[in-house]
């Protein structure tokens, strides 16, 4: 993902050099005025920096003699916060860029901010999200930890693609499949890097995990967290049964937009009901068949829509917060 | 050390290792921002660029094949854009056994490949010829923060020690029989990454308390700055000089 130079044009070499800088100030900026002990923050960085340039020199196999190394972001930012995780990668990339001409100058900011801005910034609101609808627990946090790592890879990558291909580089119909693909397996990769890490961590120096990853279930009584969010999933769950069975019989009876654009453009004959799916479909027209009045069988179909709906989401969650990750 | 990969000719002796860093790191960068502007066509200029940068590596006495080994790293990203080639618009098209290939589009490429081969050649030449701490500190009187430049002089400070240590542990693993094939191994790799990473922190705190007991509060002493010589400021003058001069009038 490091960009030599002549790959990118100049006016995005120019844009993200600026947004690189200026990202770079403020994290400085932030670092050092939040920090407990805030001459810490210097050697701290640096030695972080020192350890992503160390753990990416370790190769991961991919498959088939092809390999792929690991991108630290995600680690730092979890433990030390975006702005710290945005430093070190600028700084390991500055390094590699001088010494080992890994990644071009011209780029170097181009290359800041696909890997320090948008993998170690841009993703953090997402890690967060994910913990906090995640149980809690050390599962919880390693699943969030886990899977912001992946995103963090395949976004990068892919705003790498949207760069080639603005630049023209290469088309995005050829960039982006080939970046995010490939990048979809390293993530992989960098998903159970980031979690060894992690539990490495939760072992040896548990305190240095902030506080918001939540790793304690306290014993007996279920967390504040979890009441919270259980009510929150309760609520919800309540207040779209409440409109599924109350509100959508009086939802109103005229076209929607699609169906609108439809009509007027002639192919909502093409669609019509003795012809294709639809009529297929378990409650045709949202209305529950054996139901015969108007009003109850539309609120039924839609009591049991919602059913299905929060009952696929919920075990989806449950799904990826349960994963079987060995510690 | 064992890395001796790392900085290996900044302590040559020769005309060019005795300019000042601020001399070398605003001539390379000059070199290529401009080498990166220069429309692929014109290739009297790259001839031109790639002819200078060999009279400088020889006047450095830095073995060329040193540099050239390293431009391989630009290989695997243009067969990455060479991937897309094929589907690039163009008129006029080549028949490459039995791919019609279109002519802008090789142009692109191999304009890409020129422009990165020298942006690579220039920086190692740039750091095989000066050594790591007076190109930080050329860096710091060119008013990059200083705060940056200390990071930038600890984290190397630190690379080689955890570099060892991530070689130690790739060593001991192989010592055992571990030969990763497959992407699911790659959790073992996670086990070694994490111990690195607990070994770091700890180590840290221990190289921060050593600071502090040095006397750190911040900021590291940094040396006074000093004006160019004149023989410093005509070197560079000339460089920027020429190099404008072919990028304007070498079509």
């Amino acid at each position: 993902m490091h960009i030599p130079d002549g790959f990118v044009s100049g006016p995005i070499n120019a844009v993200a050099a600026v947004a690189s800088v200026a990202a770079l100030a403020y994290s400085l900026r932030k670092v050092k005025r939040e920090f407990k002990d805030k001459d810490f923050a210097v050697p701290l960085m640096a030695v972080m920096a020192a350890f992503v340039f160390a753990a990416q020199m370790l190769n991961f196999p991919i498959g088939g003699g092809t390999s792929g190394h690991f991108l630290g972001a995600v680690v730092v930012a979890t433990l030390l916060g975006p702005w710290s995780a945005c430093i070190a990668l600028a700084v390991v990339l500055v390094i590699q860029g001088l010494l080992f001409a890994d990644g071009g100058i011209s780029a170097l900011g181009t290359n800041i901010l696909n890997m320090g801005i948008v993998g170690g910034i841009v993703t953090y609101p997402v890690m967060r999200c994910l913990r906090a609808i995640l149980p809690a627990g050390r599962g919880g946090y390693l699943a969030s930890v886990a899977a912001t790592s992946w995103f963090s890879i395949v976004l990068a990558s892919s705003v790498c693609a949207l760069e080639l291909a603005l630049s023209g580089t290469s088309p995005l119909g050829i960039a982006l499949p080939a970046m995010a693909g490939t990048h979809a397996l390293i993530g992989i990769g960098e998903a159970l890097i980031t979690t060894a890490v992690l539990s490495a961590v939760a072992i040896a120096r548990p305190d240095i995990i902030p506080d918001w990853a939540n790793l304690k279930v306290s014993e007996g009584a279920t967390s504040t967290l979890q009441k919270a969010t259980r009510g929150l999933t309760m609520a919800g769950l309540a207040s779209a049964v409440a409109l599924a069975l109350f509100v959508s019989p009086f939802a109103s009876g005229y076209p929607d937009g699609l169906e609108k654009v439809a009509e007027d453009k002639g192919f909502l004959e093409t669609a019509s009901e003795d012809k294709i799916v639809w009529t297929k479909s378990i409650f045709p027209d949202y209305k529950v068949q054996s139901i015969e009045s108007e009003g109850p069988s539309t609120g039924m179909a839609g009591l049991i829509g919602t059913m299905a709906v929060f009952g696929f989401g919920f075990s989806v969650i449950r799904l990826m917060a349960r994963p079987n990750i060995k510690v | 050390m064992e890395h001796g990969f790392i900085d290996r000719y900044g302590n040559l002796d020769s005309c060019v290792h005795r300019l000042d860093a601020r001399v070398k790191i605003l001539s390379a960068f000059s070199f290529i921002i401009l080498a990166v502007t220069t429309p692929p066509k014109h290739l009297l200029a790259f001839v031109i660029y790639a002819g200078l940068l060999l009279w400088t590596v020889a006047l450095s006495r830095v073995p060329l094949w040193h540099i050239v080994s390293r431009a391989a790293i630009v290989i695997p990203f243009s067969a990455f854009v060479a991937l897309g080639l094929p589907f690039l618009e163009g008129k006029e098209t080549v028949n490459f056994s039995g791919i019609d290939l279109s002519v802008p589009g090789l142009w692109l490429l191999a304009g890409a490949v020129m422009k990165a081969s020298l942006g690579v050649a220039a920086l190692v030449l740039l750091v095989s010829t000066t050594p790591f701490n007076r190109l930080l500190e050329g860096l710091r009187q060119l008013k990059v923060p200083s705060l940056f430049i200390d990071l930038l002089a600890l984290t190397y400070r630190y690379v080689f020690i955890l570099a060892d240590q991530a070689m130690r542990l790739r060593r001991a693993a192989q010592a055992r029989g571990f030969r990763p094939r497959w992407l699911p191994q790659a959790a073992v790799i996670g086990r070694q990454t994490g111990h690195l990473f607990v070994r770091s922190y700890n180590r840290a705190e221990r190289i921060y308390g050593a600071m502090r007991l040095r006397g750190y509060n911040g900021s590291m002493p940094a040396g006074p700055s000093t004006a160019l010589s004149g023989k410093n400021v005509l070197v560079l003058t000339l460089a920027v000089a020429t190099l404008v001069f072919v990028r304007l009038f070498a079509k």
